[in-house]
């Protein structure tokens, strides 16, 4: 009983730490932008991290519990109690010493981490899904490479289809809403097909009527705005309403993918605790979801303020149709990565759809030299995070 | 402290940075017929050099960013050499400006004929007509960045640059009209002076050939 209270609280704290330091990253391109202030942020962080969080979040967060390491070759419930600990307690120290340097550091690579060193020290090589480690691996390569290809399309649409034309604003007014339809029919599909386990018939035809609803209403609402200034500003006017939705697409996806960092080791911990079976098909607690969520939401509504403001005060040279593309392609990469159960950095596929919008011409300079921060956080806090893990569990046994 | 996310951005854009920096050519221009004015109704003209040169070093310290942003930014559609290269011209025109209200103030010419003084003083509003150009040029290539290089804005700096060209194709015609009329005085006119007169007229000239440049390089660098 009280190693569950103990989990319930490290994992709350792990959620809590997330949203006040994370989520400003993944909300940092729309403040920047200036679509959203650091307060509205704030708001739309509490409530679409928490419902991305429970909507959401059981794929991946069965990746952290489950999938990394082969718990019926343990076959120690003990064992695995005190290893789902560890890596929980071992990702904290990690992410607590990298914001003390000031390193940009990911809790998704943390808690993968600690669950690879509590694996390796309670059975060896043999213990570790190496499959799904791969994959996993393979997902935090391809995802900001996914982010900037999709960022790098997004923005050549826009270009094409709204500021080459003769007259940008009427486009704009146009496309803006099939770009806002295309994002809740990703939304609606795949929560269709992944969360509720729908076919993909129905899947599609939820999806294909939420867009044309969310169409409908943009389409109204943008066409009544004035068209008597600059052409350009105009665009950017529209697209500094259709950020401010895909500021909670954003919001949405890095609940979704987030909540498992905290929750993963805890959801394990619980199961086994109430039902001592880990060999068959797990599932996830809503409330353990919802717990997760809350943390995140709570550390947004406490934190996250302080946060946003720096972030939203540094980024100044970023327009909403840049801003637009780049929260579109990391959204949808986050939310894609997040049905398949795979746990990725929303930070760096951010980084990685920035860069794409760089490429596409649509942001003068891009430092790419950031990009080897990403690759230094691989290779520093997936072994960190397992060495100390694996410590503590000996430690612990 | 700067976070991860942040430093991806530059603090400030290299475009606005140029239009700023060109802000201070378009002032430093805006004082040549003023200038003029006061030099041929006897008035001293040290004072505006003053002003030119806080132009100057203000202009100074946006080299000095644009510079650091290069530096510390690695990737960028405009090369840096080019950005470089546009600013350093358009420093060269606040330079040309101050060079030419020093020179007006070595050496007073007397009884310069009224028909000189009205050209000359022509001369130099079609060179601030070439340095507002310039400005609106180096504005519209936000413009260009802005639209992602769309075709409309692109043709809009065409314009703009013809226009240049043309001004300063006009300031050169007027500037040899100018010169022949000068040396015209060489029976009258006292030997120092007219050699002084045609330095002014050079001078004018250049200033208007640094913003054809300063254009004809926005030019390249958009296609």
């Amino acid at each position: 009983m009280i190693l569950i209270i103990l989990a319930f609280i490290v994992g709350f704290g792990m959620a809590f730490s997330i949203g006040a330091n994370d989520v400003a990253n993944s909300m940092s391109t729309a403040v920047g932008a200036k679509a959203i202030t650091p307060k509205q942020a704030v708001l739309i962080a509490s409530i679409l991290e928490f419902s991305g969080a429970v909507l959401f979040g059981t794929h991946v967060t069965k990746t952290i519990a489950k999938g990394i390491v082969n718990l019926e070759l343990i076959n120690n419930s003990n064992y695995i109690l005190i290893g789902a600990f560890s890596a929980l307690i071992a990702s904290i120290i990690w992410v607590l010493l990298a914001t003390y340097w000031g390193m940009p550091v990911s809790t998704t690579h943390s808690i993968v981490g600690g669950m690879v060193g509590f694996g390796l020290a309670a059975g060896g090589f043999n213990v570790i899904n190496w499959i799904v480690l791969l994959k996993i691996v393979l997902t935090w390569v391809i995802s900001p490479l996914i982010g900037g290809a999709l960022a790098f399309v997004i923005f050549k649409f826009i270009s094409w289809s709204i500021l080459h034309r003769k007259h940008p604003a009427k486009a704009a007014k146009l496309v803006a809403p099939i770009l806002l339809g295309l994002t809740f029919y990703i939304i609606g599909t795949l929560f269709v097909i992944k969360t509720l386990k729908e076919n993909m018939g129905l899947g599609n035809l939820i999806g294909i009527i939420t867009a044309f609803i969310v169409f409908v209403l943009s389409f109204i609402f943008l066409h009544k705005m004035s068209s008597d200034k600059n052409e350009y500003s105009i665009v950017e006017k529209v697209f500094k309403n259709a950020q401010i939705v895909t500021s909670c697409y954003v919001s949405f996806s890095h609940g979704a993918n987030d909540v498992a960092n905290a929750v993963g080791p805890l959801a394990l911990i619980y199961i086994i605790l109430t039902t001592q079976n880990f060999s068959s098909e797990i599932t996830i607690p809503t409330y353990i979801l919802a717990l997760g969520g809350l943390g995140i939401s709570l550390g947004v509504a406490t934190l996250g303020h302080k946060v946003m403001k720096t972030v939203g005060e540094d980024i100044t040279e970023l327009n909403n149709s840049r801003g637009f593309s780049i929260d579109f392609a990391a959204a949808t990469t986050v939310l894609l990565a997040s049905t398949f159960g795979m746990p990725i950095s929303t930070t760096h596929t951010v980084v990685g759809a920035v860069s794409g919008v760089g490429f596409a011409r649509g942001i003068e300079v891009v430092n790419v030299g950031i990009l080897k921060n990403i690759i230094i956080s691989w290779f520093v806090t997936v072994p960190f995070a397992a060495i100390v893990s694996a410590i503590l569990f000996l430690i612990l046994t | 402290m700067k976070r991860f996310i942040d430093r991806l951005f530059p603090e400030i854009s290299p475009t606005k940075l140029l239009s700023e920096h060109a802000e201070f050519c378009f002032k430093s221009g805006k004082l040549i017929p003023e200038i003029l004015n006061s030099y041929f109704e006897g008035k001293d003209v040290l004072k505006y050099s003053e002003e030119i040169d806080k132009y100057e070093s203000q202009a100074d310290g946006i080299k000095t960013k644009l510079r650091e942003i290069y530096t510390k930014l690695k990737w960028s559609y405009f090369d840096r050499i080019d950005a470089l290269e546009i600013i350093h011209n358009q420093d060269t025109i606040i330079d040309a400006v101050d060079d030419f209200v020093k020179v007006l103030t070595m050496n007073k010419v007397e009884d310069c004929p009224e028909e000189i003084i009205l050209k000359i003083k022509d001369l130099g509003n079609l060179v601030y007509g070439s340095i507002k150009l310039m400005k609106m040029s180096v504005d519209e290539l936000k413009l260009v960045v802005e639209s992602d290089f769309s075709p409309e804005e692109i043709l809009k700096e065409d314009n703009i640059t013809f226009d240049v060209e043309f001004d300063e194709s006009s300031t050169d015609k007027l500037g040899i009209e100018i010169g022949r009329l000068i040396f015209k005085q060489k029976n009258n006119l006292n030997p120092v002076d007219l050699i002084f007169l045609n330095n002014i007229v050079i001078l004018l000239m250049k200033i208007s050939d640094k913003a054809e440049n300063v254009v004809e390089r926005i030019r390249m660098i958009i296609r």
